[in-house]
């Protein structure tokens, strides 16, 4: 008896069932395929099998890291807000507010 | 250097793992060419285009190994080397071009045969040219995308159960299934057109 299918997709599929398996083509894998590959692996830097990868990817983050630290700190001292800021710091009469304990300590040691 | 394996005795996959994590080459090698025939297997069934298949081979080694420090010994090595090969696989069919619609006028006279009996006649052992049925799934599979493509051919054409390809894809039991019914009205409805155009 004829097997029966509801779909001509199932049919079409069954059909190219009929066909053998491509199991007779080589499987055996070229010579030199495995040399390549290892080498490949062992000497890629994106691909390293034997180490380095891990440090590369770190590094790599850490210098962005600074790179983005750096400009924060250009542009925080390009401000307005930040250049009033390092002008009040050298302020003389600020200067002047400062008491300095360990000095006069000293001052009055002396004398 | 360590002996060469004997021929008789059984690969000893993982001790072969074990040295290849300690950094030893030669059992990379060896590793390699174990499981080369079974992801070159995969690689043939998956891609149409006969180019370039030792080229993906090689990529799917390379994952592998980039990715060793992940596997955990859980699945058999091979199980998990099947996966890398099948997303590749994916990966490929995905990067190529899409083809543009099929048309009757496209199929070779044997192919066209083919399509009229599977559409007219509902028994499979009717519609002549095996080969040339097999030509046809692929110029249809083709149509689909590469997911798609990948479980009707695990399902339909290589009858792999669901568990099966669940093992090999990482796709959970519901997704297969849904999958494989979409694929499967995509078709229906590739078949529709097909035979429309035919007849107009």
């Amino acid at each position: 008896m004829k097997p029966r299918f509801a779909t001509p997709w199932l049919r079409l599929a069954a059909a190219a069932r009929r066909v053998p398996a491509e199991a007779s083509l080589d499987a055996e894998a070229p010579v030199g395929f495995s040399t390549r590959v290892v080498a490949l692996s062992a000497f890629t830097p994106s691909t390293g099998l034997f180490g380095g990868v891990a440090f590369e990817r770190l590094a790599a983050r850490a210098l962005g890291f600074a790179c983005a630290g750096a400009l924060a700190v250009i542009v925080w001292s390009s401000l307005p807000a930040s250049a009033g800021a390092g002008a009040a710091f050298d302020n003389s009469a600020l200067a002047d507010a400062y008491v300095d304990p360990v000095g006069s300590l000293l001052e009055a040691v002396e004398t | 250097m360590p002996p060469p394996p004997d021929a008789e005795s059984p690969p000893d996959v993982e001790g072969w793992l074990a040295r290849v994590r300690a950094g030893d080459q030669q059992a990379a090698r060896l590793l390699v060419d174990h499981l080369y025939p079974q992801v070159i297997r995969i690689v043939r069934a998956r891609l149409p285009r006969r180019g370039g298949e030792e080229d993906l081979a090689q990529d799917i080694f390379l994952k592998m190994f980039t990715r060793l420090d992940q596997y955990q010994g859980q699945v058999p090595l091979a199980h998990w080397v099947s996966r890398i090969a099948v997303t590749t696989c994916i990966d490929a069919l995905r990067a190529q071009r899409r083809r543009p619609e099929l048309r009757w006028a496209d199929l070779s006279q044997s192919e066209a045969d083919v399509l009229d009996a599977v559409l007219t006649r509902d028994d499979a052992a009717d519609t002549g040219d095996a080969l040339a049925a097999h030509e046809l799934v692929h110029k249809l599979l083709d149509q689909l995308a590469p997911p798609d493509r990948l479980v009707l051919q695990l399902l339909d054409l290589e009858q792999k159960t669901l568990v099966e390809i669940r093992e090999l894809t990482g796709w959970n039991t519901t997704l297969i299934k849904v999958r494989a019914f979409r694929a499967r009205r995509k078709l229906q409805k590739l078949f529709q057109q097909l035979s429309r155009k035919e007849r107009s």
